[in-house]
């Protein structure tokens, strides 16, 4: 790691996958029901990832466009 | 049973475990060898029975069956006499823990087999002992470290009289591999296709599959896709015939992604989707697969 080239298997690769998924899955569920209605939610967000290194904050933005890819293809899915 | 009778039938359950390794038959290896175990243990002769338990221990590795192969190992590295004895079961103890993720505990092992190695004054253990400890540095992601590691076991066996083409083929795909991951393609793939010829030449379908699905890798990495996939087709090939289950996951994930680089959206789809079978709690899998390249974060030998 300290090197920058640190190599996973695909199991390990799958694995993160799965706590990951499961973790924001979770995340997400919970403050859809608790604070939906909340206006600030957005600031709240904001202002965590903010306090997230650069690279941590690329993975964020990674990982929530992975999100709407998903989101998208099962919508385009749905309209077929 | 006299001592020498038991003895003849132990050598002839082992020639039979080595013969059927040869062939992939990891199966038979196995029953072979409890065969040859349960025959040392009526002789009362300790040295065969350790060794008979080492050989036993070594095919449950290697059908993996990790956790099963430690049995008995620490008690022969505690207690026995036999120095012989001692390194193999602190290097299959080594490796079992290793494919179980525990890699401090793998790493205190394989230290100890090349000290045991280089007390034994024997070429071939401590050329395996090396690659052991190559293949630590290497899921380590300590490419340089293991590179040094492979090229010392080479040299310990060009220097053994005997015919080593089994370890020395082993050893130089994990060195061309090693160089894929050091992103020297060219000279990665010279070292697996002689590899790959090793392996042929004396038939054995892992270290086989083994080279091609690096070769697949690399060729891939090159974007030389249509080379890239017949191997990749041909490692599947075996895996799926012989049951290597990693080998099965790596060779979806490698076909898919060729496809995928060729703007084959149906071919992909056909693997990544076998892939996600595999891993029914991963539903996304596919679509993960399809958004990102992960092509260069993984190591196909990182278990």
């Amino acid at each position: 790691m300290e090197t920058g080239e640190y190599k996973v298997s695909l199991e390990t690769l799958f694995k993160i996958l799965r706590i990951f998924d499961m973790n924001i899955g979770e995340f997400f569920h919970e403050e859809t029901q608790v604070l939906a209605s909340e206006p600030d939610r957005d600031a709240e967000l904001l202002n965590q990832f903010h306090r997230l290194s650069p690279p941590r904050q690329g993975e964020v933005l990674d990982f929530v466009r992975f999100k709407a890819f998903q989101e998208s293809s099962e919508a385009a899915k749905g309209d077929a | 049973m006299k001592g020498s009778e038991a003895r003849a039938r132990y050598s002839a359950w082992a020639e039979k475990a080595r013969e059927s390794h040869r062939k992939g038959n990891l199966a038979r290896v196995l029953a072979c060898y409890r065969s040859a175990l349960r025959v040392a243990q009526k002789t009362g002769e300790e040295s065969l029975r350790l060794r008979a338990t080492c050989d036993v221990s070594g095919a449950l590795i290697e059908l993996g069956r990790y956790r099963e192969a430690e049995a008995g190992l620490r008690e022969i590295i505690l207690h026995a006499g036999d120095a012989r004895a001692a390194w193999q079961a602190t290097f299959n103890l080594a490796i079992a823990l290793r494919r179980q993720g525990l890699i401090d505990r793998a790493w205190q092992f394989a230290k100890r087999a090349v000290d045991t190695a280089r007390r034994l004054r024997s070429k071939n253990t401590l050329a395996r002992s090396l690659n052991l400890v190559g293949n630590l540095h290497l899921i380590q992601s300590r490419f340089a470290e293991a590179l040094d590691c492979y090229r010392q076991a080479l040299k310990l066996y060009a220097a053994c009289p005997g015919d080593f083409r089994l370890p020395v083929s082993v050893i130089r795909d994990n060195l061309g591999y090693c160089l894929l991951l050091k992103e020297r393609f060219e000279e990665g793939l010279e070292q697996i296709d002689a590899a790959l010829q090793m392996a042929q030449e004396i038939g054995q379908p892992r270290a086989t599959a083994e080279c091609l699905q690096d070769r697949c890798y690399g060729l891939m990495r090159l974007k030389r896709f249509e080379e890239a996939e017949a191997s990749g087709r041909r490692a599947l090939e075996l895996a799926e015939r012989h049951g290597y289950r990693e080998m099965i996951v790596n060779c979806y994930y490698l076909l898919g992604e060729i496809r995928h680089l060729r703007n084959d959206d149906a071919g992909r789809d056909e693997f990544f989707l076998k892939l996600q079978a595999l891993y029914p709690h991963l539903p996304f899998l596919r679509d993960f697969l399809c958004a990102f390249d992960v092509s260069g974060i993984i190591n196909l030998k990182s278990l």
